[in-house]
Order: structure tokens, then sequence, then C-alpha cells
């Protein structure tokens, strides 16, 4: 009953203010008449209606009260003032326009009274949206930005200067991303755009559409582009092969905290890229460079493409952890209007790839950490999409890719006494490689092939980093095939 | 691979549809209740919240009555239902947002431009109440100090939920149950509710709680998780054993316990303190247990 008092009070209040700025305005009030404001007229006065109802199809600048009776906005109506109904209902047609404020009140509990006004006159965000997003939404994972600088043997250098993403600072559920770079070695553009497309507050779900001319290789997993650029530009080295893929892609990406999923569709142009001849360096000025694999020119193929990856909250090389990674492509030439391919033409070519890295900190400061690949094919693969074994983030003390084939495993381990364990500046490791890549429309092999045919190596290796962030480390390996040589590498990264 | 393009085209390009304007989104309604909560022993709550942002707090100027008000765009949404019954001595409050179904638009984009839907309400506190809490997608503060509460129940979906409680529950707690789907859940003081058992499950997203504070009772905590994580923690002037169910792909922290066979427990037991058990399953998540000193 309080309640109802002071409801019946504040509208008293309401009712009894008048606008003195305007002295035209003027104080009318109406007993059991309906009362109706026409379309095209203007009503600036103080209206009071009691026991009747209320028809608006005018323009009401002032402020009227309906007691006891209903309120009709019709389609012409426009309110600029305020509309307070007692004890009765308003009706609003569609396309009328409310700027002012209306007011509906019954007495009663439950629904006491309801306010109707303009949404902008909402204090604080008219919009809901969590404020506070992952970073993981704040940055696009299928459109990671491009290294500044990458230096090769094919590109020479890839100076990408534009790398931008729009996204309305988060607010938007759409994103575009684009990174332009010059290739100083074959002297032309490269880059991408992408369109993404995403679903759920921390963007779970994304659908995004590419166009690019990029470099493509199958080697990302041996090291990482910074010290493969590192290598070249201090050694005149490269430990990827690369081709160049010129076309379009368009897929949906899955993003559930650590489980990534992507799957995409391509058609691309495929050619190799020319290795540049006066590749400079500081040091190693004469090294010869490895020449491509074989890559048939021009070709315009098209793909299909799945992607998994998880990894171990806080994943870390030398903290207790797990990451997996598997991707599968299905590729052939594309549709050329003499040759029709389908999804099951001898054409077709399946490529499937993946990694397991397990982590164990055995006790303080000792690190446990392996590795194991594998990739198998349907034995028709091009040779420069071949897996290969050997070199610098495969088996040490081989040469890069001694062994090239259609299947391949891998495993590595190692023991790293860190910093913490030693308690000095640097840290240890003990190493040991071992791989076996074959030709074969199966993934078939036995322990006999590995041991007859497979390679492996160990070695030794001292360093200083930190946890997260290697600085450097030297490592010497040994071939266990009986071969008298000793490999010595500069790492400015975990081995794996 | 071009008719496939067309073909995924066709299928793509609607959902980047942004809808047809409607005038409704031009204005807000703020529809107010109020319900005198008397005559009655105890109050059961309940509230079924779609989506948009909810303030949940003490009346402590007026403890007898419940008020509140919803904000919403009603081209989006209908008057919520704010229902008050009473049935013997026992009353109920049933709140629903009441979302209205486009058919024709493409439902993910209400997360951005276009809907507003805001609630506050203010619960008494002269009853016991027993909540019973479901959030889907949003942002939600509650507010429970001062109030007798006598379970408590909150199911988050999406979104972000915050609960605090600054002062002791003037009655004991029967159980909290807390179910965070795959949003951020966050508990500051849930000691105060003086809760016997607790169950808290955590699917994809994360919830911190905090049971810091002066704990004078048993207490059984269940705890499991599955993709996501959890950080509890809990005071120092009890007794803690914990049961941990976990394997190579979790991640579990324990601060301050000591391993003892196949449990983690207080390093200086004292049996003049009182005990929480916490039994603890973890999927692929991960665990941070923590005790506050």
């Amino acid at each position: 009953m309080k309640y109802v008092l002071v409801l019946v009070l504040n509208m008293v209040l309401l009712w009894s203010q008048t606008d003195i700025s305007q002295n035209i305005i003027t104080d009318v009030t109406k007993f059991f008449n309906d009362y109706t404001i026409e379309a095209g007229e203007i009503n600036s006065d103080n209206i009071r209606v009691i026991g009747g109802d209320l028809y608006v199809y005018g323009t009401v600048d002032g402020k009227i009260t309906v007691v006891g009776g209903d309120v009709t906005l019709g389609p012409t109506s426009v309110v600029n003032g305020t509309i307070v109904a007692i004890g009765g209902s308003v009706q609003k047609d569609e396309n009328a326009v409310i700027h002012g404020k209306i007011i509906e009140t019954n007495m009663k509990e439950g629904l006491v009274y309801r306010e109707m006004e303009p949404a902008e006159s909402i204090n604080g965000g008219y919009e809901f949206r969590i404020k506070e997003r992952s970073m993981r939404a704040s940055e696009s994972w299928i459109h990671p930005e491009t290294d500044f600088f990458i230096y090769n043997r094919n590109e020479g250098l890839l100076f990408t200067p534009l790398n931008s993403q729009w996204d309305g600072d988060g607010k938007s559920s759409f994103r575009l991303s684009f990174s332009i770079g010059y290739r100083f070695g074959p002297h032309e553009p490269a880059g991408r755009l992408t369109l993404e497309k995403s679903f759920f507050s921390n963007k779970n779900l994304v659908f995004f559409g590419s166009a690019f001319k990029e470099s493509r290789t199958d080697d990302f997993y041996r090291l990482s582009e910074t010290e493969n650029t590192v290598a070249g530009l201090l050694g005149r080295q490269d430990f990827y092969d690369r081709w160049n893929e010129e076309g379009w892609s368009a897929g949906i990406g899955l993003d559930l905290y650590r489980v990534k999923l992507k799957l995409l569709m391509a058609s691309v142009k495929q050619d190799s890229i020319a290795v540049t001849s006066n590749l400079w360096s500081l040091f190693e000025k004469e090294r010869p460079l490895r020449s491509n694999p074989y890559t048939e020119p021009q070709e315009t193929i098209g793909y299909w493409q799945g992607t998994v990856a998880f990894q171990t909250r806080n994943y870390s090389p030398i903290a207790t952890g797990m990451a997996l990674f598997v991707e599968g492509e299905a590729y052939q030439k594309s549709d050329d209007g003499s040759n029709i391919y389908t999804m099951n033409s001898e054409e077709l070519r399946k490529r499937v790839f993946g990694f397991l890295k397990l982590n164990w900190e055995m006790s303080y400061g000792l690190v446990f950490r392996s590795q194991f690949i594998a990739g198998t094919s349907d034995g028709k693969l091009h040779e420069f999409r071949k897996f290969g074994v050997g070199g610098l983030g495969s088996v040490s003390a081989f040469p890069f890719k001694y062994q090239t084939g259609d299947q391949m495993v891998q495993a590595n381990g190692e023991i790293v006494f860190t910093d913490e364990f030693t308690d000095a500046w640097f840290f240890l490791k003990l190493f040991v490689d071992g791989g076996y890549a074959w030709n074969d429309d199966t993934f078939s092999f036995t322990k006999q092939n590995i041991l007859d045919f497979g390679i492996s190596s160990a070695g030794v290796g001292i360093g200083s980093g930190d946890k997260d962030d290697l600085n450097w480390s030297v490592n010497i390996a040994k071939p266990l095939n009986g071969r008298d040589y000793l490999e010595t590498t500069i790492r400015l990264d975990y081995n794996f | 691979m071009k008719n496939t393009l067309i073909y995924l085209l066709i299928t793509i390009i609607p959902l980047f549809g942004k809808g047809l304007q409607h005038d409704d989104d031009n204005f807000i309604i703020r529809d107010h209740f109020h319900y005198s909560i008397k005559g009655i022993e105890k109050l059961e709550f309940k509230i079924d919240y779609k989506m948009g942002e909810l303030i949940l707090k003490p009346n402590s100027n007026n403890p007898h009555e419940f008020d509140g008000f919803a904000e919403y765009t009603p081209h989006y949404f209908d008057s919520p239902i704010v229902d008050y019954t009473v049935f013997g001595k026992t009353g109920f409050i049933e709140i629903r947002t009441n979302a209205i179904d486009h058919d024709h638009e493409f439902s993910f984009n209400w997360g951005h431009d276009h809907f507003h839907n805001k609630s506050e309400y203010k619960l008494p506190l002269s009853v016991p109440i027993e909540l019973e809490l479901e959030f889907s997608l949003g942002k939600t503060e509650i507010d429970l100090s001062g109030l007798q509460i006598q379970s408590l129940d909150i199911e988050c979906g999406m979104g972000k939920t915050t609960l605090n409680i600054k002062s002791q529950n003037s009655i004991v707690c029967k159980e909290i149950n807390i179910e965070a789907g795959m949003g951020e859940f966050e508990g500051i003081g849930l000691s105060h509710l003086r809760a016997k058992v607790v169950n808290i499950k955590v699917g994809f997203g994360s919830a911190d709680i905090d049971f810091s504070g002066i704990i004078n009772h048993d207490m059984d905590i269940e705890v499991e998780v599955g993709l996501g994580s959890i950080e509890l923690i809990l005071p120092d002037n009890v007794n803690i054993s914990a049961r941990i169910h976990d394997h190579f792909l979790s991640s579990v922290d324990v601060d301050n316990l000591i391993k003892k066979g196949n449990k983690y427990v207080t390093k200086d037991w004292d049996y003049n303190r009182p005990t929480i058990k916490l039994d603890m399953s973890v999927g692929l998540g991960s665990i941070d247990l923590k005790i506050s000193h």
C-alpha cells in the first residue's frame, strides 16, 4: 500500500508540474470525454483526461495524463513530450514515433508501471556485449600476422610492412585482415587478404575466405620462420623447401580453448620460386644453396585441408605438457574443361602429417622431451610434397632430407638439465634422433625396416636461456651408423 | 571445384546477412515490478534469464519487498514474466525472459548491435530463500549479502557471472550447486553462506571460487572439470583432505598441501578444526587449488 501511495504522490507531482518557460502552454482538464489529437495537429498543452480515452494521430509536445482510460497512438503520431496513462493501457501502432516518454501505470502488485522511451536515452551502453574478451578472440588465428622480415633462398628478402586487422576494435563479428609485402628475390609482391565472420563472444566459430599469393612449405615443423631467417642472414642456409601458391581458400574454424579445428577448401596455381643465386649472408658467403625439388610449373590444383591442433594448458617446451597437430589434405588438378576430375579420380592425392610432443618434468629442473612424427599418403605424392627425414629439426648429423618418401616416421627425445638443475647460467641436453622415410602406398613397416634403413643420431648440447625464450644453444651430434662424423649446430630455439 | 565454391557461397552468404532493421529497435520499454513478501516462511526464487545483463541484489531499504525492473528492446523481447504466487507458507517468484524468435533472421547477430536487455531485481531480506538461477548468455552480477540463503543453485551457460557475498548468512545453507558451462564464473565470499555441501561443475568455461574466510563447520566439496579450468581458494583455518582424479592430459596445481597416499592433506592437521573434504576430477582441463592466508 505504501508503494502505491508513493506512486500516486509521484503522479500528482508530475501532474502539477507546468512548464513556465513558455507562456503559450496552457492547462486543460477533460472529464469523461475522449480526447483526440488529429493528424497534422501539434499539441503543446498540458492536458488531463479523466475517465476518457486519448487518441493521438498528430504530435504531442506537452504532457498528457490519462486517468482511467486507454491511450491509442496512431501510425502518424509523434510523441516528443510525455504521456502518462494511469489505470489504462497504451496501444501503439508500429509506425508511431516516440522521442519523448510514455509511462503506463497499474495500481496493483506485479507490473506496477511501464516506461517507453527512445533507446538513446538509456544510460550506459545501448548494445550488450562482453567487454573483456579473451586474447584468443582479439587475435586472428586464421590469418596470423606475417613476420616483418623473412629471408630465404627462394624469396630473398620478403618485406611485409603492411600487416593490419580491422574488427571495429573487437565490437564487430567481422574481421578484415591483410598482409602485403614484396619479395626482393624474384621482384614481385606477395600477401594475403582475409575476411572472417565469427560467432559467439570469444569468436569460437569462424567462417573465412582468403585470397593470397604466398609461399608454402611442408617443413614448418623443423624450425621457426624467424630462426630460418637468421640462418639465412648469418650462414646462407635455408631449411624450408617452398613453392608459390596463388589463389583463394574458404573454410570454417572452430576454436574450443585448447583445441582448434580448421577445414578449408582452396583453388591455387602452384609454381616453383627460383632459387636466388646471389643470396647475401654475413658469413659463409660461398656456401652453395640447395636447389628446389621438382615442382610442376603453373599447375592449378584444388584441395581440401583439415587441421586439428591441441595443447595442454600453458604448454611450454620445458614443463610437463602435451601438444598434438594433425593435418590431412586431399588435392588434385583443377578441372580445366577437357579433363573432369572428381574426388574419386586417379589424380586425387592424399597426404596426412602429424606430430605429438610430450614433455615431462621428471624432477626439479630435469625435463624429458619427446616428439613423434608420422606422415602417410596413398603413394602418389609429387616430388616436392614427399616427406623427408634428416637435417635440422629432424635427424641431426644427416644431410637435409637425406631420405624422402611417401611415408615417414620420426622420433626425437632429449633430456634437458635446465639452468635450475645446473644452478648456473647454462643448461645441458642429451638428445637422440631417429627417422625413416620410404616409398610405398601404405604406412605399414616393421622394426626390421627401421633397423635396416632408418637413420639415427645422438648428441649433446649446451646453451643459455629462460623457460620460454631460449636465447641460444650449441649442439654436437654424431650419426649412429658408424660414420666418424661430428656436426656442430647453433640453434636459437629448442631442438623441437 | 567451381561448383563446390558456388554451393559454398550460396550456403554461407545468408549467414552474413544483417537482418531487417525495425522501427521497434529505436525505443526501449522499462517495466517496473513490485511485490510485498509477507506472511510466508520461505521463498523459492527461480529465474531463467536467456540473454542480456542481469543484476540481483538485496532489497536493503525494503526488507519485506521484492522490487525490480526490466529494460528491453520490444522487437527482440516481450515483457518478462515476473510471477509471485503463494501456496501455504511458501512463496514462489518465477522470472523468465521472453525472447522473440525471429525465424527469418540469424540470431547469432544478437550479440552485437541490435538488442538491449537489462534487468535488476532486489530480493527480500525477511524470509529464507531457495535460489535457482539459470543464465544462458550475458553478464550477471549477484550480490547475496544480507539475504537468508537456504540453498543456491546456479547454472551459467555462456557469458560472465559474478557472485559476491559480503556478510554472514544468518541461516545454514543446505547446498550450493554451481555449473559453469562455457562461460566464466567468479564467486567471492562463499564461506559466508555456511554451506555444508557444495557441488561445482565446469564444462568448457572457467570458474574462480573463493571460500576464504572463517568456516566453522565440516564441508563436502565435489568438483568436476571437463575441458575448462577452476581456481579454488580455501581458508587456512580448516583441515583439508583432497582427492584428485586426474591423468596426464590434465593440469593440477595444489599449493600448501602435502600428498599422503592418494590424497592431498593439510600439513598440520588439527582435530579441533572443521574439515573440508574435497573430491575433484578433471578431464582435459585444469585445477588450481590454493589456500588463503
